[in-house]
């Protein structure tokens, strides 16, 4: 899919996270974790469960703290005001079951307006296909997919311009996961709105996504844009393009990696490594505030690793023994 | 940020005020007002408290001081472990609100709720007070009525910051109730038996209990002379300063969690 704003002067990154880590008791849920999304775009999140997607998340939304790293969201330096103009819906929506559900969108509105727009409540209901009775329902007696869809609308309020949705179309019956999938589409083409959905499901992501980051076991085991063809090389190696690759290409070079410019296309790097590890390369760009766009195995030929089917399982199975 | 609080409490309240729990113990604590003055009322009209002058506004602090703690403990339960047991405080999160300032609009909803209660029972007192008495008791018992619904009102605003923390330590509406309930019925039981075996013994038993939460309480709404009372209106605040610091750095430092519901 191609990048909406490919042509766009350069707008800062909508979310970085540099060496970003959440630990629970013994377990890693996240291991510096490296990305930068560009603004206005879309990316989808994927892994398996227990990969660290939800806690990702959670992390950008506010709800735990990091362990270590940190992550700027909206080229804000307060994370507060940048939630403000956040919208998210985590694990599942939370809204107080005995409001129905146009009075929670009323009550959040006021909570994050200070003002209330009914015009926007209707609007939204409309959208996310609550309008009429259904929008009188007290939320706690409303069915799984109704919750997901007033949880999607109230997380548009106010128009956020960065969309953190955690598996949106989760209790939804196909046709309700085909309008959710259509609803995300739409709104990621408003300008200069960027959203990160997880999802478990490949064919959502790259129908819907611009760009893919699969977390395996906490590390972010591959990242790039949907469709792109891959770096190949002959031999076990990483393909990364960052946000400044001759640079990083210095730095990679300086710490000791087997690092050049991929020939074929000057927007890859190629690490040469023993085992699938750029995500320690990422980390290493981190010390320089250098992020990886993109990332992803490049073990295979780039005919082969054209599907993200086929980059995921790729991306899991050569983590496998990284991530324990 | 005034403004901004303010907006907080006013939607704190719509959903408060929409809650059928919170509906059903508002009427059952109003009414009970009303019926303890009319059962006073009853009974001293058949002579059954004999040598006892009829006072609404002495009467008054009793009921509502018992009651305010109960109220208190309810509203922490609603408003806070409520919401953090189930989630939805996530939801006010989300868009960048400070943990401080919700916290602060949930507090002071609840203190408003005490507070609203409290004039309600002053004006039902006064309307019994000129309904059924020969007018106010004497020139000084709608001042002293005032001043003793003032204690009971910040002995209510102790148990609600007792009730906060309680909700902030463990985020559970049963926790909350149980142990915040449980305390005020052992304050209840425990305290008559320690003053009758502390005059029994002629050994001052109670001395020994008047910095406890109750016997700041009691000394907030006792019957010792004003002077004394107004010294425990600065230790009953800091009580409920410590209650809420610390359920503020709890709250502060909690992962917010999906809810169990």
């Amino acid at each position: 899919m191609p990048s909406s704003s490919a042509n766009a002067p350069a707008a800062p990154p909508a979310v970085i996270t540099r060496d970003l880590s959440r630990r629970f008791g013994k377990v890693n849920a996240l291991s510096g974790v490296n990305f930068a999304l560009p603004a206005g775009e879309v990316l989808g999140l994927l892994g398996p469960n227990g990969s660290g997607k939800t806690t990702l998340l959670s992390i950008l939304a506010g709800f735990i703290a990091p362990s270590a790293g940190s992550f700027t969201l909206l080229d804000e330096s307060r994370h507060r005001q940048a939630l403000a103009r956040t919208g998210a819906l985590i694990s599942r929506p939370l809204l107080w079951p005995h409001l129905s559900g146009r009075d929670n969108l009323r009550c959040l509105q006021g909570l994050y307006a200070g003002h209330s727009d009914p015009e926007e409540v209707e609007r939204l209901l409309e959208q996310v296909g609550l309008a009429g009775p259904a929008a009188e329902r007290p939320f706690g007696q409303g069915s799984t997919g109704m919750k997901q869809r007033l949880g999607i609308a109230a997380a548009l309020l106010g128009r956020p311009e960065l969309l953190l949705l955690d598996e949106p179309t989760n209790g939804l019956d196909p046709e309700g996961r085909v309008e959710v999938r259509e609803l995300i589409r739409d709104l990621g083409r408003a300008p200069g709105r960027s959203i990160i959905m997880s999802s478990h499901l490949l064919d959502e992501v790259e129908r819907t996504c611009d760009h893919y980051a699969i977390l395996y076991r906490g590390i972010l085991a591959a990242q790039g844009e949907i469709g792109a063809t891959a770096a190949a090389t002959g031999g076990p190696a990483t393909a990364l393009s960052t946000t400044d690759n001759a640079r990083a290409l210095t730095h990679l070079q300086a710490k000791g990696w087997t690092a050049e410019t991929d020939a074929a296309n000057p927007a890859w790097l190629i690490l040469s490594t023993p085992e699938d590890s750029g995500w320690q390369a990422a980390r290493d760009l981190a010390e320089i505030a250098i992020y990886p766009t993109a990332m992803q195995p490049a073990a295979r030929p780039a005919a082969a690793a054209g599907t993200l089917e086929e980059i995921y399982l790729a991306a899991v199975g050569d983590n496998r023994g990284t991530a324990e | 940020m005034t403004g901004e609080l303010l907006n907080r409490i006013r939607w704190e309240w719509f959903r408060l005020s929409r809650r059928a729990a919170f509906r059903v113990s508002a009427i059952l604590a109003l009414l009970t007002l009303p019926a303890a003055l009319a059962a006073a009322t009853l009974l001293h009209g058949q002579g059954l408290t004999p040598g006892w002058e009829l006072n609404y506004f002495a009467l008054l602090p009793y009921i509502s001081g018992g009651l305010a703690p109960l109220l208190a403990i309810g509203l922490a339960a609603l408003l806070h472990a409520g919401e953090l047991s189930g989630g939805h405080i996530r939801t006010l999160a989300a868009r960048g609100a400070a943990r401080g300032q919700i916290l602060a609009a949930k507090l002071l909803t609840a203190a408003l709720v005490l507070l609203a209660w409290h004039l309600a029972a002053i004006l039902l007192a006064a309307l019994f007070a000129l309904v059924w008495s020969t007018g106010f008791a004497d020139g000084n018992a709608g001042r002293d009525g005032l001043i003793d619904t003032a204690a009971a009102f910040q002995n209510g605003l102790l148990y609600l910051a007792l009730g906060v923390l309680l909700a902030h330590w463990r985020q559970s509406t049963a926790f909350t109730i149980g142990v915040g309930l449980g305390l005020i019925s052992f304050e209840a039981l425990a305290y008559p038996v320690v003053d009758f075996v502390g005059e029994t013994l002629d050994w001052p038993l109670a001395d020994f209990t008047a910095w406890t939460l109750r016997g700041v309480a009691r000394g907030l709404r006792g019957d010792s002379d004003l002077i004394a009372r107004i010294w425990y209106i600065p230790i009953t605040a800091g009580y409920a300063a410590i209650f809420i610091a610390a359920a503020y750095a709890l709250f502060r430092k909690s992962d917010l969690r999906a809810g169990g519901e």
